[in-house]
């Protein structure tokens, strides 16, 4: 009787894994904190000032998702399927270029702020900076703003790339680059503009 | 007997000159049809309509006099130009006024009226009209306009008509309530300030524009926008014709005060504009251009621009307009004579999206381009002094004098540089001097004085650059090394410290495109043996995160000469291997195959220092355990067999090797030898971080002296 049971689930095993395709699909919940490891340290004593974030949402978008009970099939399916969940936690941020440009945006960052809380720059919906009001902004200041933002952007540009790059999917760019967009704004401080995706501006 | 009309409606198209026309044709066939039977004539209208211009309550009077003259009073109740330009109360009395059968006329006229925001606005006119409608002038005397005041005029006839107006101190602020009704004022400007003086005329026919011509003056005006003025003193004369596309001619001074303007281009991603500080001499400028009515091609005939103690340029340009700029043909002259303020002023921002985004500029130059077809053809560039330093620290240049120049032309022409230093990241190369030749788009050097790079020297058996100007220019050297340094050049790469020197040659390498590919191979000279680095690649060399690929081939080093120099303590034999698929991301390592070991076949002596078998435990922070304690302390020497590491980077870990394997990790140094003491030294585990194993020889480095 036992033998056919455990039969019957080595079959209902070989089965299961010989169906299952894996689809490492974009861990958002990793992104997330990965971004927001990143964020923060870009924004620096900001960090004080801060609004309580946005608790980081549960990752839907997993091909796997933990079975209710961890009896033998599941922890024989966890071993013989390694699952993107375990990706989750271990989205690589530390590359030398990833560090580069986290270095590289957090000495600009202090250049920035100041545009930042008078409402001359806002945060797009693209995971960029822009130029939302010239007004706010001397003529003498103008293209020292241009530049600190072409840069910013250059840099941010670059980073998405990277940390894609960096965990063997180049083609997580784009989700990089949205969870940034929404990590950014989520990470500001009160008083800041960013563009909703619409292209309507808000402010914080 | 006063007529009576409700309302007078108008078939679309019909123009108010027409209503006017017909107004005064009724008025003139009720004078003749009575023959002067009555001394006035009256004309009440309810409400006049045209497009979104009314007005209310008309009354027009004539009362005649001896002769033909006669007393004409206009009077109206409202006046609506636009829902937001409106008038109430007008009257014009006209005194001397005169009515014949082909002339109305009215001269030292007085007209009044009210504006909400203006109060009471009165001035002096004339106007004469020929009552068949092919001719007529109305002149408005100089009326007060704000703190300012204005005038203006309008004739017409068969052949067109011109208006113009004169204003003088027009505050920006009055003049925003003015125009802003009808839509001129651009959005998104505010905090206007200060005034103009309009001096312009218009001509045209119908409802086209012909001909504009005037100068405006500004008196310290600011205004923040887009674009933006601070202070701003300035002239403008302009000569616009529009008969035929659009002639243009323009010039005048920015005499004080600063000025930001967005040419309206976008280069990258970013939309470029020009700053410019005005305090002591004007900034004079002047341009003559045509565009075609399409506004798809434009010929630049001239731009002048003196930029005091800046530049002066002049510019002409042959374009096709359109999502793209083909440039058809276009020549610069251009004198920089402080080039620090020219590259912030004029260049900087239209360079915000490159790698030459942040440069520090001293110095002089002076260039002459032409462009053809989009490609450069000539470029005649001239050097005084310059210094040039990237703020990000790729790449410097000092007391460059001399000229660089290019032709398209197979007539050769020779120019000549020399510079005082200049590096390329950390790495100082020094002074220099070439002679160079350019003929077919393409530049050699001729001559060359070989360079110091860091403390060794640099020589050039052939450089040269092809296709100049163009997306694929491509620059090609061929030369070797002196001895540098390692020293030098791994602090210079912010890389552990080795010792030695580095000496080799350097065949087939090229930069196009942002890359740098070595096609052959860099044969080095170190510590007695060879090293040869393959497939060398850096990509984006100047960009933010350069990536560097390579192979390295490692031959027979001798390890008394490599550590014998060096903290690490001595060890004597030879040393083979190899690194393979070496990567550096910002010059960092991300992964390779590195394998070193004594060679199979090395029959020198194998000695290992105390010093040295206690550093190799250092390596990976303690990772490496030796076999040294004990009565072996007593010796300071010891035999080895083989000596060898391994390590594969990648993710940030080294997966470590040596020259065999133990149950616990694996054999860095074997025992063998011929006179004991004999030592064997192993490695446990199989991994450790990059990071603790650069700290672990920094540490060697930074204890002890590097050099004895």
């Amino acid at each position: 009787m036992t033998y056919t049971r455990e039969f019957r689930l080595l079959v209902l095993l070989v089965f299961v894994t010989g169906c299952i395709t894996v689809n490492v699909y974009f861990p958002a919940a990793a992104a997330e904190q990965a971004a927001d490891r990143i964020i923060k340290e870009v924004y620096g004593d900001k960090l004080e000032k801060m609004q309580p974030d946005t608790p980081a949402q549960p990752d839907d978008q997993s091909s796997y998702e933990k079975l209710p009970e961890q009896g033998v099939a599941t922890r024989l399916l966890e071993f013989l399927v390694p699952s993107a969940y375990a990706q989750e936690a271990n989205m690589d941020i530390s590359t030398p270029a990833i560090n580069k440009f986290k270095a590289s945006m957090t000495q600009r960052h202090n250049q920035l702020q100041p545009f930042y809380d008078n409402g001359a720059i806002g945060m797009d919906s693209k995971g960029l900076i822009t130029l939302r009001d010239p007004k706010a902004v001397s003529i003498k200041d103008r293209n020292t703003v241009n530049q600190l933002v072409a840069a910013e952007n250059q840099d941010r540009n670059a980073l998405y790339a990277e940390i894609a790059s960096a965990n063997g999917h180049p083609e997580w760019e784009s989700d990089i680059r949205n969870t940034f967009a929404r990590r950014w704004i989520a990470n500001a401080p009160g008083g800041w503009f960013f563009q909703d995706t619409s292209g309507s501006w808000k402010q914080k | 007997m006063p007529a009576g009309f409700r309302k007078i409606s108008h078939p679309a198209g019909t123009e108010a000159r027409t209503l006017f026309q017909t107004i005064c044709a009724v008025l003139f066939w009720i004078i003749t049809q009575t023959a002067y039977a009555f001394d006035q004539l009256g004309l009440n209208l309810d409400r006049i309509e045209y497009d979104s211009l009314s007005a209310d309550n008309v009354s027009v009077a004539l009362i005649f006099g001896h002769g033909e003259s006669a007393t004409l009073r206009i009077s109206a109740t409202r006046l609506s130009l636009s829902p937001s330009l409106v008038f109430e109360q007008l009257e014009i009395n006209c005194k001397e006024g005169s009515l014949t059968a082909a002339m109305l006329r009215c001269s030292e006229g007085i007209y009044y009226a009210q504006h909400q925001d203006h109060g009471e606005i009165n001035g002096r006119l004339s106007l004469s009209y020929r009552l068949d409608g092919s001719a007529g002038e109305i002149v408005l005397d100089s009326i007060a306009a704000g703190d300012g005041t204005i005038a203006g005029n309008l004739t017409f006839n068969a052949g067109g008509w011109e208006a113009g107006i004169q204003g003088n101190k027009l505050a920006l602020t009055w003049l925003r309530k003015i125009v802003e009704p009808f839509g001129v004022w651009p959005p998104d400007y505010s905090d206007e300030r200060g005034s103009v003086d309009v001096d312009a005329r218009i001509q045209g026919r119908h409802a086209d524009v012909h001909h504009v011509q005037g100068i405006i003056r500004t008196h310290a005006i600011s205004f923040y926008g887009v674009n933006a003025a601070e202070n701003l003193s300035s002239e403008v004369s302009f000569d616009v014709n529009a008969l035929e596309g659009w002639d243009i001619k323009a010039g005048g001074n920015l005499g004080n005060g600063a000025l930001y303007v967005e040419p309206g281009i976008s280069m990258g991603n970013v939309r470029p504009g020009i700053a410019l500080e005005i305090t002591d001499q004007p900034l004079r400028f002047a341009v003559d251009m045509h565009l075609d009515r399409s506004l798809q091609q434009v010929n630049l005939h001239r731009l002048d621009i003196s930029h005091p103690g800046v530049m002066t340029a002049r510019v002409q340009v042959e374009a096709e307009l359109g999502e793209e700029i083909n440039i058809n043909r276009a020549d610069i002259a251009l004198t920089a004579t402080d080039a620090g303020k020219f590259y912030t002023t004029w260049l900087q921002p239209f360079l915000l999206d490159t790698q030459f985004n942040a440069l520090e500029i001293a110095g002089a130059l002076e260039t002459k381009v032409r462009i053809t077809a989009n490609e450069l053809r000539h470029l005649d560039l001239h050097f005084d002094d310059l210094h040039a330093y990237d703020g990000n620290g790729r790449f410097h240049i000092a007391g460059l004098d001399g000229a660089f120049r290019v032709t398209d032309e197979a007539i050769p022409i020779q120019s000549g540089m020399s510079w005082r230093g200049a590096g390329i990241y950390r790495i100082d190369i020094g002074a220099g001097k070439l002679a160079l030749e350019s003929r077919d788009q393409t530049v050699n050097i001729i001559s060359w004085e070989d360079v110091p790079v860091l403390d060794g020297m640099l020589q050039i058996d052939a450089f040269n650059i092809i296709n100049v100007g163009r997306n694929d220019m491509t620059i090609r050297i061929d030369g070797s090394l002196t001895p540098i340094s390692m020293t030098d050049f791994t602090q210079a790469m912010d890389w552990p410290i080795m010792s030695g020197q580095l000496t080799g040659a350097i065949n087939g390498l090229t930069y196009s495109q942002g890359n740098l590919v070595v096609d052959g191979q860099i044969n080095l000279g170190l510590f007695d043996g060879n090293v040869v680095v393959r497939n060398l690649r850096i990509e984006d060399l100047f960009g933010l995160a350069p990536a560097l690929y390579a192979d390295i081939d490692i031959d027979k080093l001798d390890l008394e000469l490599l550590t014998g120099h060096f903290s690490f303590g001595k060890i004597q034999g030879l040393i083979s291997g190899g690194v393979n698929k070496l990567e550096l991301k910002a010059w960092q390592p991300v992964y390779f195959e590195a394998a070193l070991a004594t060679p199979e076949d090395d029959q020198t002596r194998h000695r290992i220092s105390q010093q040295a078998v206690d550093n190799l435990g250092y390596i990976g922070g303690g990772a490496v355990s030796a076999l040294s304690s004990g009565f072996l302390r007593i010796f300071k020497e010891y035999s080895y067999g083989r000596l060898g590491i391994s390590c594969r980077l990648y993710n940030g870990s080294c997966e470590m090797g040596g020259v065999g394997d133990t149950p616990e990790g694996f054999i860095i140094v074997s025992r063998g030898g011929l006179l004991p003491p004999w030592i064997e030294v192993k490695g446990t585990g199989h991994s450790i971080t990059w990071v603790a194993l650069v700290e672990g020889l920094k540490t060697i480095s930074s204890n002890r002296p590097e050099f004895k």
